[in-house]
Formats: C-alpha cells, structure tokens, sequence
C-alpha cells in the first residue's frame, strides 16, 4: 500500500527522464513494430493516386514551424507523391510562417530538377484569414498579383488557365489551427475535392466532415504522415518515429493506470483513518 | 541549444529558459514584422505609387485608423474599421456556413440504421441534442437520451484527449530527431 502511494507522489522529473529514455531508444535502435495503414490514409491516397499529370493542384501550407513535426511529415509525403506523378503544385500560405516552409520544400524539387513556374509556383503569404480566402478563390491572379519571389504571376505557364480555385482539380490544406469548415464554406460553389491534413489534437473535428463526404480525405498527424509513407513506398522520419510513438503511448497508459490506483488507494487510506 | 533552455524549464523555472522564451517570443515577431511590410509593401505602396491604384488608399486609412485606439481622444475612430473587419468577416463566413455546416451535416445524419456506426452516430447525434435541453423540464425519455448523450461527449472528450496526447508525443519525438539526429548523430 505504502508503495503504491509513493509511486503516485513520485516527483514529475523521474517521469520526463523516464520518457525521454523510452522514447529515444526506439529512435536509437528501432524496434521494426509493424505500421498499418488506416482506411483514411487509404482514402487520401487513393484520390490523390487518381491525378493525372499535368492536373493543377492548390496546397494551403496553413502552419507554422511549431507544428512542423506533427503537420510535415504528411505534407512532403503527399508532396513527393504529386512530384512523382507530374501534378502541378500551386502553393499558398494563409500562414506567415507557411510561406517559408513552403518555399523549403520547392527549392528542395528545384534541386532535383523540378522547373519552377511549369510544375510548381509558390503564391506566398496571403494576410487576412477566411476574407483572403474568399478573395482568392474567386480570384486568384487579382488577390495574389505577384508570387513569392516577386515577379508577376501571369508571366509563368502554370498559372495559365488558373483564374478560381474551380479551375484546379483539388485543393489540399494542412494545418495546426484553420477549422476544416473554412474551406469547405469558401469553396462549396465548385464541390471540388479538398483533401485535409491536420495536427493529431484536430482529428476529431475533422472526422464529421470526411463521413459527411465534404472532405475527400484527412490525414491525422504523424501517424497517418507515416502510413502516407508506406503507401508511397518512400519510408521516411514518419515512419522511423512510429515505434517511438507506439512506446511514448504505452508509456501515458501505464501512468494513468498507476495514477489512478494511486488515487484510489489514498481515498480508501483516508477513508480507514477516519478523514 | 535554445531547444535545450526551453526544456530545462522542466527540471525548474530559470534564466536560460526565460531567456529562450524571449528570443522564441522576438524573432517570431521580427518574422511577423518582415512578412507584414512585404505585404503592405507589396499590396498597398506598389500599387498606389508605381501604378496608380489610388483606391488602395482606403484600406491603408483604414488600417491606419485601427492604431487609433491607442490615443485616448480619437480611441473612436478604431470603431470604423472594427467593424468593418467583423462584419465582413461574419458575412463571408454566413455565406457558406448554411449549406456546409448545416444542411451537409444534416444530411449526413440521415443514414440507413444497417450498421453499428450508423447506429452510433443517429443516436449520438440524437443524445447529445437532448442533453443541450436546458430551457424545458426534461421528462423521463429525454433524460434517458440526455444520459445517453452525456457518456456519448465523455467518450469524444475521451478521443479528443488522446488525440491531444498523442500530438504532443509526436511534437516531442520530432523535436528528439533534431537533436539526436541532425545535431548529435546518433539517430541513423
């Protein structure tokens, strides 16, 4: 009894030891536990597999550095997978920070031959949230006029054709904060796909829309990130974090489980005593 | 290094976490700062000096009456493009918000009861609706659905909790691939 109550009073720093032990072996030496992959990555997937080349694609890089290993993990999963089928990328951010992920990421393809302004074209930072929004869609060379680099967005091929956002196959956002609804509301005259990718804690808000059927996909945090991987066959750091993920999440079990026994055995010990 | 002074805030409260907080805190101001002259340099000054657009001058005044509010006799004046912003904002939310948010979801709810988690979600839906009944005396099925639908917001509260566990675990498990992999290398 005296046990169980000390290990529910144990100083919170042996616990962050603990769980940066735990969590960087299986970074250190991994562990090879089996990835499945969930019925969303496979929806997500599959939509994105029907592109053809050529097809033009909106990506809304909406987060920022903070939430770069949760969100972006997925998006150069999905990224990498556009590349490889010739889909043309044009990338916005409503997110100060996004446009210099953003621009990370294309320069990393322009390395790799990717031409910028024929597959890809970075429209930069749009300030103004939903408002920006509904000035884009409905009209995407008045609302961005020149493009991250600075010149104006007619002069490149891509955008040719590209007058709303109707004009694109799909729009695919990703983000730590935006609610899934600001999209589907601003775009819901052309029913187009919009796929989503969202930090873990904003699942659950997402999941109404994709059984309503207005998300076309949602990718849900490291973990679908992951999946996204295998799909491609392109394992990468998603799926190198899963087996410490696995570990971190066994780990929070067993604490709640000690917690709780913890808490119960002091209530009956104060019961006993008479407090 | 500054990775290593925020996380020292767990072992207690110190000067090199606080002083990581305020450099976290400066450069992403700084950062914000940048991004917003870009933009007005971009949106507004360009267009009004080298084009002539001159109509971009009322959103510049606009904005600038919104600075207004830091001098006490004119502090009204920040009223005007308050509520600009608002009402503009709520509209071109409203606009959408009726079928998307509404009707679809709606719609969506309206499901063949052949299956377990269309079960699930019609009376889920339905439960939780009877709990939200304040403003009328519940009579015994409406309690019965209103319990119902109180276990039913535990269980998503319950999801959503581990869902917001597992995105910090994850958040964690990348700021130690930084660490250990691209500046100690020992994460192959």
């Amino acid at each position: 009894m005296d046990t169980i109550l000390k290990l529910g009073r144990i100083d919170r720093r042996v616990l962050y030891i603990l769980m940066v032990v735990l969590l960087l072996w299986p970074l250190i030496k991994p562990l090879g536990l089996p990835v499945s992959v969930s019925s969303w990555t496979r929806q997500a997937y599959g939509k994105i597999d029907g592109l053809k080349a050529g097809d033009r694609v909106i990506i809304d890089f909406n987060y920022p550095a903070a939430g770069m290993a949760d969100v972006h993990p997925q998006t150069a999963a999905i990224f990498n997978h556009l590349m490889k089928k010739n889909v043309r990328v044009v990338a916005i951010a409503f997110v100060d920070q996004g446009a210099t992920i953003a621009d990370n990421l294309i320069r990393s393809w322009e390395a790799q031959g990717k031409k910028y302004g024929e597959d890809f074209i970075h429209l930069g930072y749009l300030a103004g949230g939903e408002t920006a929004m509904a000035a884009f869609v409905r009209d995407i060379p008045k609302a961005v006029p020149t493009d991250y680099r600075g010149k104006p967005v007619s002069s490149w091929p891509i955008m040719e054709g590209l007058k709303t956002a109707g004009d694109a196959q799909m729009l695919m956002y990703f983000t730590t904060s935006l609610l899934p609804e600001t999209w589907i509301r601003q775009t819901s005259q052309w029913k187009m796909p919009i796929i989503g990718g969202v930090i873990t804690v904003m699942g659950p808000q997402g999941e109404p829309f994709l059984q309503s059927g207005q998300l076309a996909g949602l990718l849900v945090g490291m973990r679908c990130g992951a999946e996204y991987e295998i799909m491609s066959k392109a394992p990468g750091p998603a799926v190198a974090a899963m087996d410490a993920q696995s570990i971190g999440h066994l780990l929070i079990i067993v604490f709640i489980i000690f917690g709780n026994i913890a808490y119960f055995a002091e209530r009956q010990g104060r019961k006993r005593s008479g407090l | 290094m500054l990775t290593l002074a925020a996380y020292s805030f767990l072992y207690k409260e110190n000067r090199f976490y606080r002083a990581a907080e305020h450099i976290y805190v400066g450069a992403g101001a700084g950062y914000s700062l940048v991004m917003g002259y870009t933009n007005v340099l971009n949106k507004a000054w360009n267009p009004i000096v080298q084009k002539g657009q001159i109509q971009m001058l009322i959103p510049v005044i606009l904005g600038l009456l919104l600075f207004a509010r830091f001098t006490k006799s004119v502090r009204w004046l920040a009223r005007i493009p308050l509520a600009l912003l608002v009402g503009m904002g709520a509209a071109i939310a409203l606009r959408g918000a009726v079928e998307a948010q509404f009707i679809s979801q709606v719609r969506a709810t309206m499901v063949p009861l052949t299956n377990i988690n269309n079960l699930l979600v019609v009376t889920g839906v339905m439960g939780v609706l009877c709990y939200f009944f304040f403003t009328f005396p519940k009579n015994r099925p409406i309690q019965i659905g209103a319990s119902y639908g109180r276990w039913m917001i535990m269980i998503t509260m319950g999801a959503a909790f581990g869902n917001a566990v597992m995105g910090r675990i994850s958040l964690f498990i990348g700021v130690l691939q930084f660490m250990f992999g691209q500046w100690i290398q020992i994460i192959k």
